[in-house]
């Protein structure tokens, strides 16, 4: 390719070069991502702390569907969910986890680990933490090609950047 | 409380982490036994540069895993360690120039995304292989380390 990959299509280098593998990795992220459930908003959360840490800011802009209840008050204070009052028990738990899964994966101590287990189970912490990985692939792929968010930033689908 | 998530039953050896998502999570892991399935078919087109990109992620993710398992088909095309010392940043081998831009390209995501990449060597597909792998392969190696599946030592082993 000629010129940076900044330069590149966004996510729709991918999903034009490798239309198999990428509606794989759509329908991956869209199941811990967009599923409708309780965890959504928490999830949102922990996807928008990984982009703002790796500054990604338009992967940042974007907003998930599944999220109803997430206000924008919120979600533009995550980077202050230590000492927040917006934020719940459990949404510090997955953020804690969250920075330190995208900083150091062989640094997590057993007690952010069990936070995220005590509030959420197993199945939450196996979640969350596909999610994370996920997430940080997605951020850096996004300041990699270049990728420039949608006019409107409420998408139901990771199929939705590729456009 | 027990700091890990309870993993299925084995004989020993090292524990799949599908298989630890697929006890948990089974509707995430149906999906990513396909990503998997898909991205194996694009590592089969050149099994070299793909494995090279692989270790440089795994340096990345610390799995020790990662980091000491080798595939086969990339073994057949001439994978040696002087050329794992390659993709963990040593001095080595001369690699083709291709290959030599697709480190740089895992190095710039890995490292410094926003950072202006050049990859005149590569293709639009080829930059969509290894964009598509690096974003696969550290998530699976993040959660191998995360789920606390990874361990502390191990050989050179081949599969």
């Amino acid at each position: 390719m000629n010129g940076s990959l900044a330069n590149a299509s966004g996510f729709g280098l991918l999903s034009t070069q490798k239309p198999e593998a990428w509606d794989s990795l759509v329908a991956m992220v869209d199941t811990v991502w967009q599923q409708q459930s309780e965890d959504a908003g928490t999830m949102e959360l922990c996807r928008l702390r990984i982009a703002g840490l790796l500054g990604a800011t338009e992967f940042a802009r974007i907003r998930s569907a599944a999220a109803v209840g997430l206000s924008e008050e919120k979600a533009l204070a995550v980077a202050r969910y230590p000492s927040s009052d917006l934020f719940t028990a459990t949404e510090r738990a997955w953020l804690a986890y969250s920075e330190q899964l995208l900083m150091d994966a062989t640094g997590i101590d057993d007690a952010t680990r069990v936070a995220v287990l005590t509030a959420s189970g197993d199945a939450g912490l196996v979640r969350l933490t596909v999610a994370v990985g996920l997430f940080e692939g997605l951020a850096r792929a996004s300041l990699l090609l270049g990728f420039r968010a949608p006019d409107n930033p409420r998408v139901t689908s990771l199929a939705a950047l590729a456009n | 409380m027990n700091p890990h998530v309870p993993v299925p039953s084995h004989e020993g050896g090292f524990v799949d982490v599908t298989d630890v998502i697929a006890l948990h999570a089974p509707d995430v892991a149906e999906r990513r036994v396909a990503l998997q399935r898909d991205m194996a078919a694009i590592a089969a087109g050149n099994p070299l540069r793909h494995e090279l990109v692989r270790l440089r992620v795994a340096e990345s993710s610390g799995c020790v895993y990662c980091r000491n398992v080798r595939y086969r088909p990339a073994i057949d095309a001439g994978l040696d360690e002087a050329l794992v010392g390659r993709a963990r940043g040593e001095d080595g081998p001369t690699l083709s120039p291709g290959d030599e831009q697709a480190l740089a390209v895992a190095d710039a995501f890995l490292t410094d995304p926003s950072r202006a990449v050049e990859a005149p060597g590569l293709d639009a597909a080829e930059v969509a292989d290894v964009v598509l792998g690096l974003v696969s392969r550290l998530t699976g190696g993040k959660a191998v380390v995360a789920l606390g599946l990874a361990p502390e030592d191990m050989e050179v082993t081949v599969i």
